[in-house]
């Protein structure tokens, strides 16, 4: 059995009398148990007839016979035009760009290393005051939390030719005079030598600059 | 295809044959056997004189200059057709944005709605016609198109458009539904300012 949506979609093909009789027999009865085929039905009707009345008009003889000469007029002027681009990608000028621009990436990420650093150079890290001075506090906290936690292990030594304070292990197998420094104070003894306390040592840390203190700390984390 | 379609095939082959092998006449025969036919298939779907000129123009050319890419397994009428239908296709889709037709400007039929077929002139029937064909989706409008004043069957369309002959028969059954709505709904107006 046929639901509504099949019976409608018959319907114009009904209405122009291009079903058989079977399918016919179908639509006649269904439009005569659906009040809403029934409407549909009229209304499709009433367009048909409307539609199959309209006659098209058709163009004269003189339009004819114009029509082929037109025709090899138009073919005759596209010979003499220059070729137009087909947008074949396998024409020449396609491929050749292609194949540039591809052999051109290849070689922008063999040399990426070369191209990033020539493009983005190091730039300085500017870093404000305040940050700076956070910064160091952060950093001075962190060497006195390894240092406390260390105790009796670690030397603060001071290179005298650089400056720069080193932290390194008392089992160093390293001499103190080849580093030409001085061990400033001994974890264990810190507030005998010399008379350095805590403060001495914050001192001394305030007086690193960023970039010896970034060195202690690595120094510090390959311990 | 019917009868009459493999006669016109038979033919077709001798002239296509004829012209790949360089003969313009024999071209010339080809369009000068489809052009009524094909002018009357577009102007059906456009409705507009120059429109179809220039569709029908394209066709002819299109077969020229593609004739060697023809396969004879399809037919040359429904090759032939095909590339009709494309290009009527292409073309109403330029066409649909440039010049949609208000209703308040077109001489809508004043007469009663049951008796309108015959009572109006042609061309208030004609440029009405336009109005409603010009509001349907593109699909649908060729389907409507092929089947209605061509009588193609669903198969037939079907090989043309490559759609599927469930779909065609929706679009077929929308598009009348469609121009019969617009018609009902433009008598009702009418109806209303008498």
């Amino acid at each position: 059995m046929n639901n509504i949506n099949e019976i409608k979609l018959m319907l114009p093909d009904y209405i122009n009398g291009r079903l058989d009789e079977t399918d016919s027999e179908i639509v006649k009865n269904a439009i005569s148990q659906s009040e809403e085929l029934a409407i549909l039905y009229q209304d499709m009707k009433r367009a048909g007839e409307f539609i199959t009345s309209v006659d098209f008009p058709q163009p004269g003889d003189m339009y004819w016979s114009g029509l082929l000469p037109e025709i090899h007029r138009r073919i005759e002027k596209e010979k003499t035009k220059p070729a137009k681009r087909t947008g074949n990608v396998l024409s020449f000028p396609y491929y050749a760009y292609s194949a540039a621009a591809v052999i051109l990436l290849i070689i922008c990420l063999w040399q990426w290393n070369n191209i990033y650093k020539f493009i983005l150079p190091d730039k300085p890290v500017i870093i404000s005051e305040a940050d700076t001075v956070k910064n160091q506090t952060d950093n001075h906290n962190i060497i006195r939390q390894v240092t406390d936690s260390i105790p009796g292990t670690v030397e603060h030594v001071r290179d005298n030719k650089t400056a720069s304070v080193e932290i390194r292990g008392k089992t160093s197998p390293e001499p103190l005079t080849e580093t030409n420094g001085e061990i400033l104070y001994d974890e264990e003894d810190f507030d005998l030598l010399n008379g350095h306390t805590e403060e001495d040592i914050f001192e001394e840390l305030n007086s690193l600059s960023p970039e010896e203190e970034m060195k202690l700390l690595e120094t510090i984390n390959n311990l | 295809m019917d009868a009459s379609a493999d006669l016109y095939k038979e033919d077709d082959n001798r002239l296509v044959a004829r012209f790949k092998n360089g003969d313009i006449s024999a071209f010339n025969r080809l369009v000068i056997k489809y052009q009524k036919k094909l002018y009357s298939v577009v102007y059906k779907i456009i409705l507009d004189h120059d429109e179809t000129n220039d569709v029908l123009q394209d066709v002819f050319i299109k077969v020229y200059n593609s004739i060697s890419s023809f396969r004879e397994e399809s037919g040359f009428y429904t090759w032939i057709y095909r590339i009709t239908v494309n290009m009527t296709l292409n073309r109403i889709k330029k066409l649909k944005s440039a010049k949609l037709t208000r209703i308040e400007e077109i001489n809508v039929p004043t007469a009663d709605e049951k008796n309108i077929s015959e009572t109006t002139d042609n061309n208030s029937k004609l440029q009405f016609l336009r109005y409603a064909v010009s509001r349907l989706p593109e699909q649908q409008r060729i389907v409507f198109c092929l089947r209605q004043y061509e009588g193609l069957s669903y198969q037939e369309i079907s090989v043309i458009t490559g759609k599927s002959i469930g779909g065609l028969k929706a679009n077929y059954f929308h598009a009348f539904a469609k121009i019969s709505e617009i018609m009902k709904n433009k008598f009702n107006e009418n109806e209303q300012h008498k």
